[in-house]
């Protein structure tokens, strides 16, 4: 990319050159906006950092006496990193963005899961009600059962060239949701 | 956020919870999920040889708009023909309770398990010959 003002090479959210504020990009990646590698196994502390690094280069703060045009990269940037770590901290949200190149929505109506598992999570629901903690231990064992399995092809995936998203991901990502409602209860 | 007088009462009593045998003849049976907040629900439909639904039962685990959803469906295909509860829309759902633009999906899965117990129904009316 060239940067707006001063025409020279840029690399990242700021100008080396003349220290102007780049435009963030318009359909921004999640890890590259962190200035990340694609990857899975990537440790909360890390896109912490990597969020915060970013943060104090394009935080609103640092702009606001610069140009209009620096004040809303600045915001725009600051959305864009928030979103990121959001998206990428957790490692389903995660899971899902490398299988999907999208954020899930919280409110996505339902997918096409296994009848049969459908069956098993709402008999143990109906379990639940006599004996919540043996039932949230059980569900339990099944969700780090189903992270082992996601993380054992996630990390499979990574060994490759990273270039086509990772599958069959996305169903192990699916039970997810319901193991965690009968492992914690009330969560 | 202020949820309307009628989900809340659909929530605090809802109507027709409850289940019947899978294996019945004359049962249709919906069991549906929503991958993204964990909900599960299942309607269940009697319904006799003039293709009318006699009774309906559900049981979900989810938010109150999920209960209140399904326990409302209930009460609007009671009585009516297969036809006319297939036309039964999320959006007439969402519209009778008032229900908000977060909590739309819970309308979705509703009308969902509607579809999928009336799809079981024929299934098994078709295995019957």
């Amino acid at each position: 990319m060239i940067c707006w003002r001063c025409r020279e090479k840029v690399e990242g959210p700021l100008c080396v050159s003349c220290g102007a504020l780049q435009p963030p990009p318009a359909a921004p990646d999640h890890f590259d906006v962190l200035g990340l590698d694609r990857a899975w196994s990537v440790e909360r502390q890390e896109i912490d950092a990597a969020w915060r690094a970013r943060s104090r280069l394009v935080h609103p703060d640092r702009f606001a006496a610069k140009s209009a045009v620096e004040r809303r990269m600045s915001l725009q940037w600051t959305a864009a990193i928030n979103s990121a770590r959001r998206a990428l901290r957790d490692p389903v949200r995660r899971g899902w963005y490398l299988a999907t190149g999208r954020d899930r929505p919280a409110d996505e109506p339902g997918g096409s899961l296994d009848p049969d598992f459908l069956e098993q999570i709402f008999e143990l629901q109906l379990e639940a009600q006599g004996d919540p903690q043996g039932v949230a231990a059980q569900a339990s064992a099944m969700r780090d059962a189903v992270m082992g399995e996601l993380d054992a092809r996630l990390q499979a995936w990574e060994q490759g060239d990273r270039t086509a998203p990772p599958t069959g991901v996305t169903e192990l990502l699916d039970r997810m949701k319901y193991l965690d409602n009968l492992a914690q209860p009330g969560a | 956020m202020a949820y309307s007088d009628k989900l809340i009462d659909h929530y605090e009593n809802p109507q027709n919870v409850g289940s019947m045998d899978k294996a019945a003849p004359d049962v249709g049976t919906g069991l549906v999920g929503a991958p993204a907040c964990g909900d599960v629900m299942k309607l269940q439909l009697k319904i006799n040889d003039d293709g009318i639904i006699e009774d309906a039962k559900f049981k979900t685990f989810g938010c109150g708009s999920a209960i209140a959803s399904s326990s409302l469906v209930t009460t609007m295909v009671k009585g009516q023909s297969i036809e006319a509860a297939e036309q039964i829309k999320n959006s007439d759902i969402a519209a009778e309770l008032a229900l908000p633009p977060v909590k739309i999906h819970c309308s979705v899965l509703a009308e969902d398990a509607i579809k999928a117990a009336i799809a079981d129904y024929r299934k098994k009316r078709a295995q019957q010959g």
